[in-house]
């Protein structure tokens, strides 16, 4: 018997947790588990959000659950659904059990069609590339008319693969400079007397904070950082994820530990905070912060490099570098694991309003598309700054 | 990275062990070459013309798309993935974490290929399958192709978690009641439930393919008897090289060594595939396809397989062991050139085609459909 739930309040999505957690460490989504998206409601969410999750059991078991909240409804704008955190993860999606997920499907898009507002719009993003939920949701949408999708979006996340026996075998297939390269990073920092470790209950506020510190150090003068606009919301939000990750009672047992705040110091100094989160074998990077007065130690490399080697001991599968191709992260890939941006605009009165709404996404995607099979790269690199300058 | 068209079947033999252990990595039991190449040889539409992309990075194969050219559709040049018309799980295949890598060096190698392709089927795959989206996005040029992906069905699967026993506990107590009941109706029928060996093997596929066409008498037209031989052919070449490893498994029940059921298994990386099954109607009280999955089922259990896919189409025998959904997709893309035009206006009834089965079925009630569905048949000349 297969039944859907709305959950509107916080104290009933924390019920959740246990069953919840478990789906996304089954589904290998880190960023989805209750840990990061509740974090994320508590401190982050934005003004006059409601929280919409749509929790699927069959009998007393939770098969499968959307965390979908609904922006603060306005005037002449669409009723939109987006995923929890979605502004602050590099992938999020619903969750399911193993072969679930198209059945899961109907039943959130039944509770959806009655839901209170009724959806004009469901956002799907940043998504897995691989992820069925869009096809299965616009399948399974009730009525004589699918709902219209697009894909306004789609940026390569640079992956390490870690499917090879040992970390020794995994860099005997990278090259024999990077080899020595990582080789004489290590030598130096311990010439330096500087050592890693990993974040733990104990040190979690100070690690949270050093992150904090050294990433908005990090962009001082760069412009302007999204985490660090956030503010002190930003150190509740990641101390809130971190003690429920650090929590053993919900650890994931089998997959070593699931917060991975990887940090490098020198004499006790903090030089270096990679926050990165784990779970069913995937490890997310998030983002990192290092002191610049140590860049002939090249901190992120080594706090990579040391995500890589615990991943190994873990035996994880692959670990995220966040999106974007950047030379550092080439460095380390060995793949791409694309996540995509997706709307869904149910049909209806509203239809026009949530149409009008995305027209200029859906523009600005074919614009963007059309310039890269148009330009060359160097051209594109010139017209970026025009198009900043250009009103929004 | 580099990526080859290859055209000539010889050119393959050195390939085929990489792409074999790409196929288990993936766990795609009906993606193996020995299945696909058995394919090619014996069932492939008019005259086979291999065009499969491999992908190497240094001496290492990361993927492989293995298409055939199609011209006997319409008159169009159709690249379609191997086994295309067996209707079962196919995708191209890429090293994990690559798919997206691989598909840019096969939308280069196919964009250059002779012919050039006037469309690009990709059929059973999965309709999360990066494949669509990531060969019309790296598709060069400065036209995408169109992309679309028209159909979906539903694919029954059982998850192979736990014990067998904890399996069999999960099912209904009528189920395992009436399971208990028709074991025992069989043992004191002088029945038994087998597993093919490679020593019976030839007789095992004449029972499979005999009892499969016995099925279908009167019933319509099935495509596999329809090959008649040719299949029997195919089976044997396949059933020669995979049979000793046991990912072709042939699975019967017998009474007085007389098969009144028989179910072709392929299995890969953990991933047990039901590809087609025949079954004698005089022997309906003790259900043999139900006895023997079981079995099938318990021994996948023992070979501590990870889940058993029970094919395209949600048919009740099937949804009786279901406890999941993998559906696959039918997907196409219509790469840019002087033919584009031609080739929608081709394509635009069977996608028109689909569109109204689809809405039909978000409409009407499944009395209806099955009311219009007789109707077609008696209109079909």
């Amino acid at each position: 018997m297969i039944t859907s739930q709305i959950i509107d309040d916080l104290p009933s999505a924390e019920k959740l947790y246990p069953q919840w957690d478990e789906l996304a460490i089954d589904n290998a989504l880190p960023m989805s588990s209750p840990a990061w998206m509740l974090a994320w409601w508590r401190h982050l969410a934005p003004h006059g959000a409601q929280l919409r999750i749509v929790a699927v059991h069959d009998r007393d078991r939770l098969i499968g659950l959307a965390p979908l909240y609904c922006e603060s409804p306005r005037r002449g704008r669409p009723t939109t659904y987006r995923l929890l955190a979605a502004n602050f993860s590099t992938s999020v999606a619903p969750v399911a059990l193993r072969d679930r997920a198209w059945e899961v499907a109907t039943a959130i898009d039944s509770a959806l069609v009655d839901a209170d507002p009724r959806p004009d719009l469901i956002a799907l993003e940043p998504t897995p590339l691989d992820s069925p939920w869009l096809l299965a949701l616009r399948d399974r949408w009730p009525g004589a008319v699918r709902p219209l999708v697009f894909q306004y979006d789609l940026q390569s996340m640079p992956v390490v693969s870690l499917h090879d026996d040992s970390l020794e075998t995994w860099l005997t297939r990278r090259s024999a400079k990077f080899r020595s390269g990582m080789r004489r990073l290590e030598r130096l920092l311990g010439e330096e007397g500087g050592a890693t470790r990993l974040s733990t209950q104990q040190t979690l506020t100070e690690d949270i904070a050093s992150f904090a510190r050294l990433h908005a150090q990090r962009w001082r003068g760069r412009g302007q950082s999204r985490l660090s606009a956030l503010g002190d919301r930003l150190s509740a939000t990641l101390i809130d994820v971190g003690q429920a990750l650090l929590d053993d009672e919900r650890s994931d047992a089998s997959g070593g530990p699931r917060l991975r705040l990887r940090i490098i110091e020198i004499a006790g100094e903090t030089i270096c905070a990679d926050f990165s989160i784990a779970g069913g074998g995937e490890i997310v990077g998030f983002n990192l912060g290092w002191d610049e007065r140590f860049k002939r130690l090249s901190p992120p490399l080594l706090a990579f490099l040391e995500q890589i080697r615990q991943g190994f001991s873990c035996e994880d599968r692959c670990f995220q570098l966040g999106w974007g191709s950047n030379a550092y992260k080439r460095r380390f890939a060995n793949g791409d694991a694309p996540v995509a941006w997706n709307l869904m605009l149910p049909a209806g009165s509203r239809l026009p309003i949530a149409l009008g709404h995305t027209a200029p996404l859906a523009g600005s995607a074919w614009m963007r598309e059309r310039g890269k099979r148009l330009f060359t790269t160097e051209q594109i690199d010139r017209l970026r700054p025009l198009a900043r300058r250009m009103p929004r | 990275m580099d990526a080859k068209l290859i055209t000539d079947l010889d050119a393959l033999e050195d390939l085929a062990p990489q792409w074999d252990a790409l196929a288990i990595a993936n766990e795609q039991p009906s993606c193996a070459p020995v299945w696909l190449l058995a394919w090619l040889k014996q069932l492939a539409p008019g005259t086979p013309g291999l065009r499969l992309v491999a992908v190497h990075d240094g001496d290492e194969l990361i993927g492989i798309a293995p298409f055939f050219l199609d011209t006997e559709r319409s008159g169009r040049v159709d690249y379609r993935l191997l086994g295309a018309e067996l209707g079962s799980r196919l995708a191209p295949l890429a090293a994990a974490s690559r798919e997206w890598e691989v598909a840019g060096a096969v939308a280069g190698a196919l964009a250059e290929a002779n012919p050039r392709p006037d469309l690009i089927a990709l059929e059973g795959v999965p309709p999360g399958s990066p494949w669509l989206i990531a060969l019309r996005n790296q598709w060069p040029g400065r036209i995408p192709p169109l992309s679309s992906l028209y159909n979906v069905r539903g694919s029954p699967t059982v998850q192979l978690r736990g014990s067998f026993a904890d399996w069999l506990a999960t099912r209904s107590s009528s189920f395992r009641k009436n399971h208990r009941r028709r074991s025992r109706m069989l043992t004191e029928a002088g029945g038994a439930i087998r597993l093919g060996t490679i020593q019976t093997l030839s007789n095992d596929i004449s029972a499979l393919m005999r009892l499969h066409a016995e099925r279908w008498s009167g019933r319509g037209t099935s495509s596999l008897v329809a090959q008649g031989d040719r299949f029997t052919a195919m089976l044997e070449a396949a059933g020669r090289e995979l049979t000793p490893s046991g990912r072709f498994r042939i699975w019967l029940v017998e009474i007085d060594g007389q098969p009144i059921w028989a179910n072709l298994f392929l299995a890969a990386g953990g991933e047990l595939l039901a590809v087609n099954s025949g079954w004698d109607e005089r022997w309906r009280k003790l259900s043999p396809a139900t006895l023997g999955m079981v079995r099938a089922i318990e021994d996948a259990f023992e070979r501590g397989e990870r889940r058993l896919d029970l094919g395209i189409g949600e048919d009740p025998y099937k949804l009786e062991f279901a406890d999941g959904d993998d559906p696959v997709g039918w997907g196409m893309l219509i790469p840019s050139g002087r033919r584009m035009a031609l080739t929608i206006l081709r394509t635009s009834p069977m996608l028109l085609n689909s569109a109204a089965r689809r809405t039909a079925k978000r409409t009407l009630t499944p009395e209806r459909i099955d009311a219009l569905r007789g109707l077609r048949r008696r209109l079909r000349p």
